[in-house]
């Protein structure tokens, strides 16, 4: 499905060069859900934007389905889900969700069908015409996840989601993901540095270091789904929340933080 | 009780300024004195309103299609540039140098290439009112939100749709805030205008208030002129926030 192989990428700060992503080479299976970890500046958001084709690699290769990302991109096989839900103000909730259709063409009572259909996936029913301004932080990313899955994407990248939120929401959002994602059967690469929300997601957790960001650990969840709420007090759970841990604290290891 | 306090300090300052002109005019009686009464300014628009009518409608109508023509041009240049980078500097430096002539130098150039008719002094309403558009539109385009900018790139769009649907939607409420500063300038200029000829306006018609040295007449333009200024600003000052109550712009300062 996706495939990243030796994959390089160099930024340039303040004049001297910067190894973001050294050598990263992994690959994510048709209908898989795979989470990211580390800490941060380790680059994994930038490993999303480059498979999202928004920011180019310095080296390696990156396929999406046998294409390149900016053909992927251009063919609108994904949807993006932001660290902020990055609404645009002067539309309401359901215009936002519009956004991607209208960018693709479709007509006005398609599109208008569509959103409504998209905001009742997430739970929004009633709150079409609010504007931004108007929806608490939770509304706003079930907002950001409608509009990601309006095209129908294949691939759906989230870049912390919910980073933002309190406990008790990101927790409610987090279930709320994984019953819109059973229902639409993406591909799903999640970025996070919370180590429960990795493992209670997804299927496979990716564990990376900092300076030069690599990934250190692959780690697969073998967690039969769906997934009750109560998993978060199981021993099960708890061994594999413990694992990652302890590789993201190996990442720390012999440097500086 | 703080809306009433907020009407009555503004009001307050014109009485007491009303009040200070009136003493000033009684303690020069002599006729033909530079300081008319208030009183006598105000009966002078009352006695003759046709006068200020006639005129104010002339000056108004120059000026509103000045100013249109200023802000056409000015977000034509702006959307320009924004789109052809290449071109943003020299535009910019074009503009500039339009701007720093001053307009009382063009007009009798105007005069001298289009007459002296309604557009010498359109054009110079536009003038005087584009560069404020277009230096804010200009800025607002720029000023984007790089992530929405980047949802944009995501989503396939092309470099007009993100034009449209982001950067010219994000731009609009600073592109109608420098109205608040475009629309009392095209009066100004319209008014600058005709003082090389016309044959209505409130610019023509203080030149001849002063050459027949009517001075209450002189007083009263200038107070019409500046109602209307005031009211052009008003104008775009209530409708930007009633179109863009989802813009921190739109919220009232200091009114709770």
């Amino acid at each position: 499905m996706i495939a990243l192989e030796g994959v390089t990428k160099a930024f340039e700060l303040e004049g001297r060069p910067l190894t973001a992503l050294e050598n990263v080479s992994f690959t994510v299976a048709e209908g898989e859900f795979l989470a990211i970890i580390g800490p941060s500046g380790c680059g994994k958001s930038t490993l999303l934007r480059l498979i999202a084709d928004v920011i180019p690699q310095s080296a390696g290769t990156i396929s999406v389905r046998g294409a390149s990302p900016a053909e992927a991109r251009r063919a609108r096989r994904f949807g993006f889900v932001f660290q902020e839900p990055v609404l645009l103000p002067w539309r309401s909730a359901l215009e936002n969700v519009e956004l991607p259709l209208q960018v693709a063409g479709v007509g006005a009572a398609e599109r208008r069908r569509r959103a409504r259909e998209l905001l009742d996936l997430v739970g929004l029913t009633g709150f079409e015409s609010a504007l931004p301004s108007a929806l608490s932080g939770g509304m706003a990313r079930r907002v950001g996840i409608a509009r990601a899955l309006a095209l129908e994407p294949e691939i759906l990248l989230l870049d912390e989601p919910f980073g933002a939120l309190d406990e008790i929401t990101r927790q409610r959002m987090n279930t709320e993901l994984l019953r819109v994602w059973a229902e639409t059967r993406t591909t799903a690469v999640l970025v996070t540095h919370n180590v429960a929300e990795a493992v209670y997601l997804s299927d496979r957790v990716l564990v990376m270091g900092t300076r030069p960001g690599r990934i250190v650990a692959d780690l697969p969840i073998e967690i039969p789904r769906p997934r009750p709420l109560e998993l978060l007090q199981q021993e099960e759970f708890f061994r594999y929340t413990s694992r990652l841990s302890q590789h993201l604290l190996s990442t720390f290891a012999g440097t500086d933080v | 009780m703080r809306r009433a306090r907020l009407w009555a300090i503004p009001l307050l300052a014109y009485a007491s300024l009303v009040g200070v002109w009136e003493l000033v005019a009684a303690l020069n009686r002599q006729p033909g004195t530079l300081w008319p009464s208030p009183q006598t300014v105000f009966w002078t628009i009352v006695h003759d309103p046709r006068t200020f009518w006639l005129n104010g409608i002339a000056t108004m109508k120059e000026a509103a299609l000045g100013f249109a023509g200023g802000v056409v041009l000015a977000v034509c240049l702006a959307v320009l540039a924004q789109g052809l980078p290449p071109l943003r500097d020299s535009l910019y430096r074009l503009s500039l140098t339009l701007y720093s002539i001053p307009l009382i130098a063009l007009a009798p150039l105007l005069v001298t290439w289009v007459g002296v008719g309604l557009w010498t002094k359109v054009i110079i309403a536009i003038l005087a009112s584009f560069f404020p558009v277009l230096v804010n539109t200009t800025q607002a385009l720029r000023a984007s939100d790089p992530r929405a900018l980047e949802l944009m790139s995501v989503l396939g769009a092309s470099h007009v749709q993100t034009l449209v649907r982001v950067r010219l939607p994000q731009a609009l409420p600073a592109v109608f805030a420098s109205f608040r500063i475009a629309a009392p300038a095209a009066i100004i200029g319209a008014m600058l205008a005709e003082w090389v000829g016309a044959e209505r306006g409130l610019g023509i018609l203080l030149l001849f208030s002063m050459f027949s040295y009517k001075v209450p007449q002189i007083w009263a333009t200038l107070i019409v002129a500046s109602l209307l200024s005031f009211a052009s600003y008003y104008l775009f000052e209530v409708l930007g926030r009633i179109l863009f109550a989802w813009h921190a712009s739109a919220r009232r300062v200091g009114v709770a």
